[in-house]
């Protein structure tokens, strides 16, 4: 549906080099990146408000590359929703219609579809400056989404709002994507919010791709440690392969003089991730494990209470950062100091390409 | 009990600032009613209602400064806040004074005599006329100019976009008088001048063309300064909205641009067309001054007083002070929130 390929762009100091993505149709993908990333830019240059060095954009098919942002069949949502402060919310989203030539019975009866399915009906005599940011929110798509275009590219479509306000509007956006079946891109920075919508992700430095992938292999199959980071992930090691490990396709590995068990066959340097979620903690040292699971003892230093988790800062022969859900902290009644050992099951441990 | 005292504390005070904003609002008009009777008063000669009249105007501008002052701090907590407020204030009552007293002085100064000879006299009507046409028309012309000029240095950098900013308002830092010797030489000592005026016969000196010439020269620069900010405040997402949505580059200009730098515009207009009524130094060395011809209402002002009419230099002046208003008034009304920025 959208293909990128080599595209380059440079604009000041910042310089985006050779990217190239897929997306399939009616895919519901999200760029992910910090701020500086270059993941607005990457969508103007899509919508065609940017003009690529090199590459070339293809939407439907279609090369794009040069086209003007109106021959691109795109509904574009700009951060902070950028709608027309001089007309009212009805002309806002009927603006595009207009353009198209429509007639006034079909452009009402368009305006109707959409707003009848943001449920925003009640607003529409309304001036633009008095909503809120919701209501912004869902004019500003309705407005994108009436010249029923075969893209909708979202930028930081939800990051204006509070944060009740944008888990249900997540969810929302989610299920209008699907029901219409849309091509979606969506910018963001923030982890929950991608997670909750996308299909597939890519996570964006310097104007570069640094993974493409289903949100469930960039949490758990993070391809460096730069990703690792971003997806949270605080238990990162580097260590140096010492030879196979206790079963076939492992690697022994030694981490500041502790070995570690790792799954795969390697070499010299490697680093490694343990998602701090997948560690089991045990009270007593007598609790049977698997051969391949590492064990080790550790202390529990700090206790914070994360709001939807609990983390836990242990120190042992390597620091080592738990989280563990209300539930399962409360059976155990854990304090700070406490000795315990932690269990690391093998194939939760992941090896990054170096 | 307590809440009963507060509730009735907060009452009074509400009553109180609401008669001091009634206090200021009711001096305020009786300032203006009576400065306009005292004006018609001295120039009919009514000699006990002009002294009743300036007395009456001369104590409710105080009264005026006093109760908006007591307004403005009544709703202030502190008083180190009310005394801040005052200070900030002070400034504004004393040039507002200032500029009320000049305009009443000429008032007070014409007699009837210079009234009714500048009602009546053809020259004047002719000036007027002249004035209002040449001003209006280098709005247009400086509006036509602006526009695309504001967007320009809003939007795009170029090399030397810097440059060409600062360029924009050498009009306004030049002596207007110096705008106009520089147009007499230009069109006098340079091939290209005398080219413009002899070959492409479009002559500008000792013609109204050149009046036009001149106001241009020195009002553009506050169109384009005041239309280049309002074009700074419309954010560019606005526009590439409107491209995806269907706008050619043209389309969004005017659809979207435009009408929300409408403000900017206006005041841009009204500022130029301040500019262009009131000024006289480069029009007196460039066109001249001819009865009937290239005369405007504030070269009338020079001639009239350099023969030794005061009283009807300053009654001239004052039509034109009534005509800047009236339109000015006019502009605000219509323009509804168009409002002067710089």
């Amino acid at each position: 549906m959208i293909r990128i390929e080599n595209l380059t762009f440079s604009v000041g100091k910042f310089r985006m080099n050779k990217l190239s993505l897929s997306v399939a149709e009616g895919e519901y993908f999200v760029f992910l990146g910090m701020p500086g990333s270059g993941k607005t830019i990457l969508l103007e240059c899509l919508c065609g408000l940017n003009k690529p060095d090199a590459g070339k954009i293809y939407i439907d098919g279609k090369d794009v590359t040069g086209a003007e942002p109106r021959k691109r069949s795109i509904g574009y949502v700009p951060q902070d929703y950028a709608l027309f402060p001089h007309l009212s919310v009805e002309r806002n989203i009927s603006f595009g219609l207009h353009r198209q030539g429509l007639s006034s019975d079909e452009i009402s009866s368009r305006v109707e579809k959409y707003v009848s399915m943001l449920d925003i009906r009640h607003l529409l005599k309304r001036r633009v400056g008095g909503l809120s940011g919701g209501e912004k929110q869902r004019t500003a798509l309705a407005r994108a989404l009436a010249i029923e275009p075969r893209v909708l590219l979202l930028d930081e479509p939800v990051s204006a709002l509070d944060e009740n306000t944008r888990e249900s509007v997540c969810m929302e956006l989610h299920s209008l994507q699907r029901e219409l079946g849309i091509t979606t891109i969506h910018v963001s920075h923030n982890l929950e919010e991608a997670f909750s919508v996308a299909d597939r992700g890519a996570v964006l430095r310097d104007g570069s791709f640094e993974q493409i992938g289903i949100p469930d292999q960039l949490l758990h199959q993070p391809r460096n440690r730069f990703v690792a980071q971003f997806m949270r992930c605080a238990n990162l090691y580097s260590g140096l392969a010492k030879g196979q490990g206790s079963e076939p396709d492992t690697t022994s590995v030694e981490v500041d003089g502790v070995g570690i068990v790792v799954p795969g066959k390697h070499h010299g340097n490697i680093e490694f991730i343990i998602r701090p979620e997948n560690i089991q903690l045990q009270k007593s040292n007598k609790v049977k494990t698997e051969n391949s699971d590492t064990k080790m003892p550790i202390r529990v230093d700090r206790i914070s209470n994360r709001g939807t988790y609990i983390r836990l800062n242990c120190s042992g022969p390597l620091p080592i950062v738990v989280h563990m859900l209300h539930n399962s902290f409360r059976e155990m009644a854990l304090s700070e100091g406490d000795e315990l050992s932690a269990v690391i099951p093998l194939r939760m441990i992941h090896v990054l390409d170096l | 009990m307590n809440q009963d005292k507060r509730t009735c504390i907060t009452e009074n005070v509400g009553r109180v600032t609401q008669k001091l904003k009634m206090g200021a609002s009711l001096s305020l008009v009786l300032f203006i009613v009576s400065a306009f009777l005292g004006v018609i008063a001295n120039v009919s000669e009514w000699g006990m209602l002009t002294h009743i009249s300036a007395f009456i105007m001369w104590s409710s501008l105080p009264c005026y400064f006093i109760f908006s002052m007591l307004y403005i701090s009544s709703n202030i907590n502190g008083w180190p806040g009310r005394l801040f407020s005052v200070i900030i204030f002070f400034p504004l009552a004393l040039f507002i004074s200032l500029a009320f007293f000049l305009i009443i002085t000429d008032a007070m100064y014409i007699d009837k005599a210079a009234v009714i000879k500048v009602l009546t006299s053809s020259f004047i009507r002719d000036a007027l006329q002249l004035s209002i046409i040449t001003s209006v028309t280098t709005v247009v012309i400086a509006l036509i100019f602006a526009i695309p000029m504001g967007y320009a240095l809003s939007r795009y950098r170029f090399p030397g976009h810097i440059f060409a900013d600062t360029v924009v308002d050498i009009p306004i830092v030049f002596p207007p008088l110096v705008a106009g010797l520089t147009l007499l030489v230009f069109f006098s000592e340079t091939g290209m001048g005398r080219w413009i005026q002899e070959d492409l016969g479009l002559e500008f000196v000792f013609q109204p063309r050149g009046i036009v010439l001149c106001q241009f020269i020195v009002s553009a620069s506050f169109a384009i300064r005041s239309i280049k900010s309002a074009f700074d405040d419309v954010d560019r997402r606005l526009e590439n909205v409107a491209l995806t949505l269907g706008c050619s580059q043209w389309g969004s200009f005017f659809r979207v641009s435009l009408p929300m730098a409408s403000g900017g515009i206006m005041a841009g207009a009204i500022l130029t067309w301040a500019r262009a009524f009131g000024i006289f130094g480069p029009l007196m060395i460039l066109v001249g001054s001819f009865r009937g011809r290239t005369e405007v209402l504030s070269t009338t002002i020079y001639l009239e007083q350099s023969v030794g009419n005061l009283e009807v230099a300053l009654a001239v002046a004052l039509l034109l002070i009534l005509v800047a208003m009236i339109a000015l008034g006019t502009i605000r009304l219509l323009g509804g929130k168009a409002l002067v920025r710089l």
